[in-house]
């Protein structure tokens, strides 16, 4: 994930414009937090959601792709995938919520938290995924943390995007005019990772 | 229509079926009058059109359409769903149902003409062989532009068990379908391309008790709009928002169910849609017949800010998606609309073109190739024929051991392994494999006649049971099944919901009504599928489900049939 020895490239943004990078946390990014502590205690120690906000919002959560039910059980480990959504649709959508109903439905997929805590509490990296209402939401709070993504996943995130221009505008402070040439330079540095801040 | 006959028709009471509409009506009429063992593009399967309780009134969401049949797909009894415009027309002109009986013996094909003065039967050969875009744009011209149609494509014309019914929605495209289990080809059995709808002069349907129904409608409206999800997520971004949710929890099929997650998924996503809707001029947020106040649906247009299709919905982008290795969001919207256009029903024909791409016929994930396909299916070429009659057949024909069919029906987009109430739903239901059919539920419902620990394994069959009870009862009120979520965690929106039906009646309905009413529709159409056939051996899933394990979670459907077996006891 992120090596001990990587450099990253560093872009910050302006805050007003992490709205434009909603869609690159569908990918998953990753981000650098406290790991060991439960979902609730990062989301809300670390990142500075309110529980109120949790609650209320976010309704459908993944951890390693199994749903969770009880977010101030399940403790985040280093190099762990925590993905993020509102309420879903559909009978799936329904099944697949936090403390629902229908939970039983996915019995056999759903996170449950060993006895103990996987390692002890430190600063590590998780990938995070944000989905639907939610990336709008919470991506530009946790963007103030700065994310980390590959160079390739980002210049094919923007080669697709409808708004490659406001998003290389972004990066590059308005002093880069042509997004091919920055996706170019992205391609030139595969092997690295782009850390981008917002601030 | 008679042998040789000019085709007639007649105006009849309700009777026997008073008190019923969508599909409790489509049902009643198909149990009662077609011989359970007759083929389906005989003369003596019927196909009943019926709009549900609530249509034709003020009521939001109650806009969609019920179709009846004997399916040619499943060969047990079928009610296929659709939104768009003619439910509301169709009750609005005072028609509790259409129902289309007999064969003629000729190679005519008629256009029915139905408005405030009565009915007409025509031949209109100019019709044949037209996709439905062109067919409802000639009747357009000629009608004007405020009629709704229903019809075929050439799909349904060749009687191809996979072909859909279309009807038009607002701004008057064939984009919405009763696509599940074949309906076009009974549609086309009896020779009839065109059903035309114009309810000029006619008004919406007043209740008994208009202040009541004003008060219900208000509160049900409020329920909707404060749910998350039929309030923000559903009109944000449609029902494909949940392809990253189904693939983060590894219950997205991908290469004919091998996998349970796609790498090409957020390229496809309902959030990577709605964006590229915005920027091309498209639309995110539509709904697809007026009094709809979730409007998941969409426009999506090319590059250049061209129509390309309506929003492809969650169950087209998967099969023509993730089942087929596709990454192309613009290739897939283009797939959606030549399969409206030729009438077929966009789950069946995907999975369709996956088994295809199983056998090697085409490569998985080359989009091209399968476009190619369906226009074999236009053509009407024998392998589009194959392809045509959907899964079951084009698994049958080129080999092949995994093949995702219930009752003859493809399975949707959800893997039964990784979430398995559905793959209950999946087995049991009346209808084939049928992701809507268990889709609501209501916290009242749920407790009536007992209350089951969820948590407990043999609460998914209670379960799922419920929710097909609900569901049932739900579709014959011409609802959209999307209230479901508000009826779920709002309860004053499901006693808004009965309270609409009351005041509109002049009745006294309660939740156990409901739930009877959805108990007669289930036994009513078990009776029939035993009396076509149907033993519980039908009712269960491919034996793939059970032994083989779908990563990431590399879990099996391990439901025991004996479980499965109870489903419908009561």
């Amino acid at each position: 994930m992120l090596g001990p020895h990587a450099k990253p490239l560093r872009f910050e943004i302006n805050e007003e414009e992490a709205q434009h990078f909603a869609l690159l946390f569908q990918h998953g990014v990753f981000i650098r937090c406290t790991t060991g502590v439960t979902i609730e205690e990062l989301l809300v120690a670390h990142f500075g959601f309110t529980r109120d906000y949790l609650e209320k919002r976010l309704t459908t959560v993944f951890l390693d792709g199994a749903p969770v039910d009880d977010i101030s059980e399940a403790p985040v480990g280093d190099g762990m995938a925590l993905a993020l959504s509102s309420s879903m649709p559909g009978l799936a959508g329904a099944t697949l919520r936090r403390k629902g109903t229908l939970s039983s439905m996915r019995r056999s997929i759903t996170y449950h938290h060993e006895d103990g805590r996987p390692a002890p509490v430190h600063a590590g990296h998780i990938t995070i995924k944000l989905f639907n209402i939610l990336a709008q939401e919470m991506g530009p709070i946790l963007m103030k943390h700065g994310i980390c993504i590959d160079a390739l996943k980002l210049a094919e995130f923007i080669r697709l995007s409808p708004q490659k221009v406001q998003l290389v505008s972004a990066m590059g402070k308005n002093t880069i005019k042509d997004p091919e040439e920055f996706i170019r330079m992205l391609e030139q540095h595969a092997s690295r990772k782009v850390e981008i801040v917002a601030g | 229509m008679g042998a040789g006959e000019s085709p007639t028709f007649q105006v009849s009471p309700l009777g026997e079926f008073a008190g019923l509409g969508g599909r409790g009506l489509t049902s009643a009429v198909i149990a009662a009058e077609v011989p359970p063992t007759c083929h389906p593009l005989s003369a003596e399967n019927k196909l009943v059109i019926a709009p549900g309780l609530l249509s034709g009134t003020m009521a939001a969401m109650s806009g969609r359409l019920s179709i009846g049949c004997k399916s040619p797909l499943t060969g047990g009894i079928k009610e296929s769903n659709a939104g768009g415009q003619p439910a509301q027309v169709l009750a609005r002109l005072g028609y509790a149902a259409v129902v289309l009986e007999g064969k003629p013996k000729r190679d005519d094909l008629f256009r029915i003409i139905i408005n405030k003065d009565g009915v007409k039967i025509e031949v209109d050969n100019s019709l044949k062989g037209l996709g439905n875009y062109a067919a409802v744009e000639r009747m357009r011209k000629e009608f004007g532009d405020h009629i709704v149609c229903i019809s075929i494509g050439q799909a349904g014309e060749m009687r191809l068990t996979a072909s859909s019914i279309a009807c038009t929605d607002m701004e008057g495209r064939p984009a919405r379908h009763a696509g599940r289990g074949g309906p076009g080809a009974v549609m086309g059995s009896k020779c009839v391309k065109m059903i035309v709808l114009d309810d000029t002069g006619m008004s919406t349907r007043q209740p008994r008790d208009p202040e009541k129904f004003r008060a219900a409608n208000k509160i049900f409206i409020e329920g909707l709009r404060k749910h998350a999800v039929t309030g923000e997520a559903l009109p944000a971004y449609g029902t494909n928002v949940l392809t990253n949710i189904l693939n983060e929890a590894g219950g997205y099929p991908t290469y004919n169910f091998k996998e349970g997650r796609f790498a090409g998924a957020s390229k496809i996503s309902g959030e990577t849609m709605a964006s590229l809707e915005a920027a091309r001029g498209g639309m995110a947020t539509h709904g697809c017949h007026r009094g709809c106040v979730i409007r998941c649906s969409g426009i999506y247009n090319d590059k250049d800010g061209h129509f390309v299709s309506k929003q492809p919905e969650y169950e087209t982008v998967w099969s023509h998606g993730g089942h087929c290795g596709i990454d192309d969001i613009d290739k897939i919207a283009r797939m959606d609309f030549i399969e409206d256009d030729i009438g077929l029903d966009t789950i069946e024909t995907g999975v369709a073109l996956g088994l295809a791409m199983e056998a090697g016929l085409v490569k998985y994930g080359d989009a091209d190739a399968a476009i190619d396909l369906l226009k074999e299916i236009e053509k009407g070429t024998p392998l589009g024929r194959i392809i045509g009659s959907g899964a079951a057949v084009t698994g049958r024909v080129f080999g092949l051991d995994r093949v995702p069919v219930v009752k003859g029906q493809a399975i949707p987009a959800y893997d039964p392994r990784a979430v398995k109430g559905l793959g209950v739903t999946y087995a049991t239901s009346t209808m084939g494999a049928d992701h809507t059919a268990g889709y609501a539920t209501a916290t009242n419902i749920l407790k009536v006649g007992g209350f089951v620990d969820p948590l407990k394994p043999e609460g998914q069959v209670e379960l799922s049971r419920n929710l097909q009870i609900a569901t049932a009862a739900i579709d014959s009120t011409g609802m959209c099944v999307f209230v479901a979520f508000a009826l779920m965690d709002i309860p004053e929106t499901f006693t808004a919901l009965i309270d609409m039906l009351n005041s509109l009646y002049g009745i006294d309905l309660t939740p156990d009504n409901v739930v009877e009413l959805g108990q007669k529709i289930l036994k009513i159409e078990r009776d029939f599928n035993a009396k076509a056939g149907f033993t519980k051996e039908h009712d269960r899933l491919p034996a793939f489900f059970k032994a083989q394990a779908v990563p990431p979670h590399n879990v099996t459907f391990d439901v025991p049939d004996e479980e499965l077996d109870k489903v419908f006891n009561f």
